[in-house]
């Protein structure tokens, strides 16, 4: 592995992260100085001469090993989430080291994980840097470099393919240019509409485009205290569950369905499938809730899980209210929507369901083989047969994800966390969910959480975001070589 | 870019420039912090002045009344009214220089100013008092210095003295409020001081990163391409080895590798 080539498109990277920063500077000039305005800039040039100076050395090259690309999308990652922290160090406030950490891998990996007790305190610039780094990671550090990268050829399809989940790109009939641009475009466009659409409903502009870029990126940071609850409007959420349901889909399917072309939503498999299971959950979710009487009648029931069990099997975490409080049937759905998670090729992490209906496809194959031996099945999706190494790769994915959410849990719980929390910050975390149960419910956070604990979590979110094994290959030093 | 020192110059300048920035930073933040400390100073001790002229006036308003109630100097019933009008000046300075925050209490101020004075008024206007030096020999004392009943340590003692202390009160209440005031600016500071280390810690951390980097390059691209292509030429002049260096070459160390190719290559052919 040359480190030398790994270093210069990280650099390339870090010159992204540095236009957006300064982007954020921008912001904090226009909202009467306020106090990040210094510490954006200075980040930004802090950031802007680390990444200029691999370029300096290093020549172009067009050809990047499978190594190399993942060295640079995982390295790139880590770099990005340590970057973004120096806005918020330098900004001080409740921003430690530890909490700025958690705070920026919380902001690229699109959790939504908050460690801030007092968001409404963050001056805009630094409010709008906070969504930036989720409206980045949403699409994946890595995508917003290949659009500036014109000189590296036939390794942009390896470097898309290294930073798309494994999933994604087989629904991708493109080359990797376009694929990069369909992503970026739809991306872009979905959250330029929200945010129209947002401003409308009567939220401010700043406002309007923060909460356009976090629920795009299905990210969950808002910019008041108690999230979507402050608004307390009906279009408001109604908006946001449209973005957050869409941003949960293939954005090629959603380019698709666009553009007129006939593999679109509504005949893809696993479209069907994804609104079926949200439609089902948020029923239930709903039907819960009335018996409960949570709510004081069945429409603001159903209006609440729907927005719920959206944001949350979204990976986006926005709330409305105080999901501790639910009984103990709804609180079970969500999770398992936390588990189950959108689309892959979309900007929401977790398992991804299309992984969940291969699992659930190859159970009714096993069911069927034990009653006719001698028959041959094949897994079909969207009527294509899936090869058997695809599925023995998606059923080790499934269990080193449960494997990984197990570890989460004994280590939340050695350091204090009592069973519920423990468990629900990990799953939340890897999942890249944000909000769990227990102590770090829907209207709490992290910031209570001890040092390691948080540490813990933030490996979580990265593997959860990488999708486990491109992060964990890079602790092999003989995967070096 | 080309040019083996072009790159190296740059490199170089990069960490010049970072260094000059990381302490330009610092310089900044430490002046921003020093002209904090200078502001909670000045404000400390001009509250500590303040306070001390204001208890000085009153104290004058003091005295004055002792001499001219308790020792009946009739001289000293201007003075009272001068002592007070001192006072509600002194009062006034002290407002104007005082956070708009404590006006609630310079008005409760005032008021005890007011009301400890119209004590003094009240006597003025109810009596004329007569110069009686404090201890009068019999022979001198006159029949109308006898027969005055008016007990002037009574009077200061049940009706003068409860002001008083209620103006002391006052007095130190706004000392208080001022010093306490003080807390949410050592606050700021403190996060300024945060704020001026944190850039420079950023800066130094960046700093190493680029230094690290420039040492990597330095070895990978200059370093040992140039070790290499000594030992094979070595190798190659002593053993009749082809001449080869698989080290990734840059400028002018690219040119002197192919050049040290070529020459082997024609003395080989000759």
């Amino acid at each position: 592995m040359r480190f030398s080539v790994v270093i210069r498109y990280i650099g390339v990277i870090l010159l992204v992260l540095a236009a957006f920063m300064l982007l954020s500077a921008g912001i904090a000039y226009f909202s009467n100085v306020d106090s990040s305005y210094y510490p954006l800039v200075m980040s930004s040039l802090l950031t802007l001469l680390l990444g200029c100076f691999p370029l300096i050395f290093v020549p172009t090259t067009d050809r990047i090993s499978t190594k190399e690309g993942y060295g640079i999308v995982v390295g790139a990652w880590i770099v990005a989430s340590i970057v973004g922290m120096f806005p918020y160090l330098m900004w001080g406030g409740e921003f430690s080291i530890i909490n700025a950490w958690f705070e920026s891998v919380s902001g690229f990996t699109t959790t939504g994980a908050s460690i801030l007790n007092n968001i409404e305190g963050l001056p805009r610039g630094l409010l709008f840097w906070r969504m930036a780094t989720c409206w980045i990671g949403g699409v994946g550090v890595v995508m917003f470099a290949l659009v500036i990268l014109p000189s590296i050829g036939k390794s942009k399809r390896m470097m898309a393919n290294v930073e798309l989940s494994s999933l994604a790109r087989d629904n991708f009939n493109y080359r990797s240019q376009t694929i990069v641009r369909i992503v970026l475009t739809t991306y872009i466009l979905m959250t330029i509409v929200t945010t129209l659409l947002l401003k409308l409903c009567g939220m401010c502009w700043f406002d309007a485009l923060c909460h356009a870029m976090s629920a795009c990126s299905t990210c969950g940071f808002g910019t008041k205290n108690t999230s979507i609850a402050f608004f307390n409007s009906g279009s408001i959420e109604l908006v946001l569950v449209c973005a957050m349901m869409l941003s949960g889909l293939h954005f090629g399917l959603i380019y698709a369905t666009i553009t007129g072309k006939p593999n679109n939503i509504f005949r893809s498999e696993v479209s069907r499938v994804y609104f079926a299971v949200i439609g089902i959950a948020s029923l239930f979710v709903g039907l819960s809730l009335w018996l409960s009487e949570i709510y004081p009648n069945i429409l603001l029931s159903m209006r609440s899980a729907l927005f719920h069990t959206v944001s949350i099997i979204t990976t986006s975490g926005f709330a409305t209210a105080d999901c501790n409080i639910w009984p103990s049937f709804a609180i079970m759905i969500m999770i398992f929507c936390a588990i189950v998670c959108g689309c892959a090729g979309s900007t929401s992490g977790g398992l991804k369901i299309d992984r969940f209906l291969v699992a659930i496809k190859m159970i009714r194959t096993r069911l069927q083989m034990q009653r006719h031996p001698d028959a041959i099945f094949r897994t079909k999706i969207d009527g294509i047969v899936q090869d058997d190494n695809m599925m023995g790769t998606v059923m080790v994915y499934i269990v080193t994800y449960m494997l990984l959410i197990l570890i989460g849990v004994f280590f939340n719980t050695l350091y204090g966390a009592d069973l519920m929390t423990g468990f629900s910050a990990a799953l939340a975390c890897t999942s890249n969910v944000g909000p769990g149960f227990g102590d770090i419910g829907t209207m709490n956070n992290y910031s209570a959480m001890p040092v390691v604990t948080k540490m813990n979590l933030t490996a979580l979110m990265l593997l959860g975001r990488l999708e486990i094994f491109g992060l964990i290959q890079l602790f092999f030093i003989r995967w070096w070589r | 870019m080309k040019g083996i020192r072009k790159r190296v110059t740059i490199g170089f300048l990069s960490i010049v420039v970072l260094l000059f920035f990381s302490g330009l930073v610092s310089l900044f933040e430490l002046n921003n912090m020093s002209g904090d400390i200078d502001a909670i100073l000045g404000s400390s001790r001009r509250s500590i002045s303040s306070s001390e002229s204001l208890l000085d006036a009153v104290r004058a308003h003091d005295r004055a009344v002792i001499h001219y109630a308790v020792l009946r100097d009739a001289r000293y019933a201007d003075s009272c009214n001068i002592c007070y009008n001192t006072f509600v000046d002194k009062i006034r300075l002290v407002r104007e220089e005082s956070a708009s925050s404590a006006t609630t209490l310079f008005d409760s101020l005032d008021m005890l100013a007011r009301s400890m004075h119209n004590v003094v008024e009240q006597l003025q206007a109810s009596r004329v008092i007569e110069y009686t030096p404090p201890v009068l020999p019999d022979s001198l004392a006159t029949e109308e210095n006898k027969a005055d009943s008016f007990d002037g340590w009574g009077w200061y003692s049940d009706n003068y003295l409860p002001e008083y202390d209620a103006m002391s009160d006052g007095v130190l209440r706004v000392m208080t409020s001022s010093q306490s005031s003080l807390s949410p600016r050592a606050e700021l500071l403190s996060r300024n001081a945060y704020r001026a280390v944190t850039p420079v810690f950023i800066s130094l951390v960046v700093m190493i990163a680029i230094l690290l980097m420039f040492y990597y390059f330095v070895v990978i691209y200059i370093a040992k391409p140039i070790v290499e292509m000594n030992k094979n030429l070595g190798d190659s002049l002593k053993y009749k080895i082809p001449f080869q260096v698989k080290s990734e070459c840059l400028d002018e160390v690219n040119e002197l590798k192919q050049r040290i190719e070529s020459i082997i290559n024609n003395r080989t052919i000759r």
